[in-house]
This record gives C-alpha cells, structure tokens and sequence, in this order.
C-alpha cells in the first residue's frame, strides 16, 4: 500500500511540483496540500499521514510552531522539512522532532538529490 | 548615504551573487540562464518592472532586503503561456526569492561576511515603485531566452539600541 503524504508549503507554484515528485518518484499518495501553519496542523490532524512535509517561512503560522504542535498532538508524526532556511533553525528543527530537513531548492530532475531524497525518507521511517 | 564598508564587501561578493543567480534560475526554473553584463553596486536600486519583490531578511547583526523584478512577459513565459496576475507573481517570486536567499547562504564567502540571515514573508508592489533606497546594494540582470529577472541585494548593519 502507498504511504500517504501531505504537503504544507506557502507556495502553490512549489506544492504542485513536490506532490508530482512525491507520486511520480516515489509512488506516494498526496492525501491533501496545505499553504500555512495552521493548515499544516488541521490537515495533519484530518489525515494522520504517513509523513508531513513543511516550509519553514510562511504567513500566519510558521512551519517549527506548527511542527511542535503536530508533535504535541501526535509525538510519533513523521514530519520532514523543505526550507530555504539555513543556520541553527536546521538543528533548532531536528531536536524539536523532524525526522529529515531537505533544504531548497529542490532539484527535481537531478538524479543526485533524488538519491539523497529517497534517503532521507528511509531514514525517516526507520527512526 | 552609502556605506563604503559594505559598499566594498558587495563588491567583492559580486560573483558570488551573479553565480548564485544563474544557478537559482537554472534549478527552479529550469531554464538555460546566463548573465549578460556585469552586475553593479549601486546607492540606489531602480526597479521600473510590472512587479518588484521584496524579501527582508536578517540577524542579530545585519538586515537585508533582497529585491526581485520581472515584467508580466517574463513571468508568463514561465508559466507556460498560463495568465498572471499577482497571485501568481506573489506566489512565484516569493519562492524565487526564498531560494536565492537560501543558496546565499550555502556561500562560505557570503556567510563569512555576514552570517546567516532569517528570511522574512515576502512582500510584492506592481506597477508604481520605481525607486528602493535601502543604502548600498548589488544589482543585476539574469537571463534566459530573452526575458530576464531583475535582482538587487542590499544591506546594512542592525542598529543597536544603546
């Protein structure tokens, strides 16, 4: 059976192309997309998926407050990051809970960050 | 005013972020880009495209606005021909913007000098700003077919309350 997926990323121009990577590469079933924080939480208390993905720098809710409340929620949620963001948010993120951060941009079509993709996802659901 | 201090920096960060925009545009665009003529530092930016971008961004010792312009051609050939409007712009630009801010600071040499910067929510004018004063920045064109995207990098040492 496909894992299901939902998406939460400010950008709709990014969320159409993750969703098309997630079926086409990975065979992924996209059970919803969302564009901020508090869709990220209300979509994830809906579906309960597989894997939440989430934007760090979006309006109303940012991606680590709507992460630390998922978790609060749901403290076994797989929940991987897509950001622009670098520094310390990178590690602020990843001892708050996410399973993977894959920083932007995305290089959908080179088969080096898809490698590296796949392998984040694994890691994620062997924690 | 001009910061001569930073003023020099951008100068000598010029082919990080004219190397850093082609590649920007190539990843998330995919399309062919390339630079044409050289990039400048400059007083002031001129923005005079259908919509300009701005990006803030910033730590506990620089602030920074990343500028971003495109005229509504430009824009449509990106979207394949598809209509647009300022949601798409908004939509579009923002993450552009995102992106370059991010790729910025995968650049030991942009990062030795001023950090890392936290990217704010970006905001989007059209038609009517011509003109961003925001002390010193770099700015330039990138390339691809025969449209182009307009960028300007500016910024400044935080103010400290004493």
């Amino acid at each position: 059976m496909s894992k299901k997926v939902v998406i939460v990323d400010d950008s709709k121009y990014l969320n159409s192309k993750i969703k098309t990577f997630f079926e086409k590469e990975f065979q992924y079933e996209v059970s919803a997309c969302g564009y901020d924080g508090n869709e990220a939480v209300q979509l994830y208390r809906e579906h309960q998926p597989d894997l939440i993905t989430l934007d760090i720098t979006m309006p109303n809710k940012d991606g680590q407050q709507a992460m630390k409340e998922i978790i609060s929620e749901f403290p076994d949620a797989n929940i991987l990051i897509i950001s622009a963001v670098r520094g310390d948010t990178v590690l602020e993120c990843m001892s708050g809970g996410a399973k993977g951060y894959i920083e932007k941009p995305l290089k959908f079509t080179n088969s080096e960050f898809i490698d590296d993709f796949k392998a984040t996802l694994d890691e994620a659901f062997q924690s | 005013m001009q910061n001569f201090e930073i003023s020099k920096i951008l100068t000598d960060l010029k082919n990080v972020f004219e190397e850093t925009i082609v590649e920007c545009t190539q990843v998330f665009f995919e399309q062919k880009s390339r630079l044409r003529e050289e990039w400048k530092v400059v007083e002031q930016f001129i923005f005079d495209t259908d919509f300009v971008l701005t990006l803030s961004s910033g730590n506990p010792d620089y602030q920074a606005v990343l500028v971003v312009g495109i005229q509504t051609s430009a824009l449509k050939y990106l979207q394949n021909n598809e209509a647009v409007n300022v949601n798409v712009a908004m939509d579009i630009l923002g993450e552009f913007a995102n992106n370059y801010s991010g790729m910025l600071a995968d650049q030991s040499d942009f990062v030795n000098s001023f950090g890392v910067l936290r990217q704010e929510i970006p905001i989007l004018y059209s038609q009517g700003l011509s003109l961003l004063n925001f002390i010193s920045g770099v700015q330039g064109k990138v390339y691809f077919e025969n449209h182009w995207i307009k960028t300007g990098y500016a910024i400044r040492e935080r103010r400290k309350n004493v």
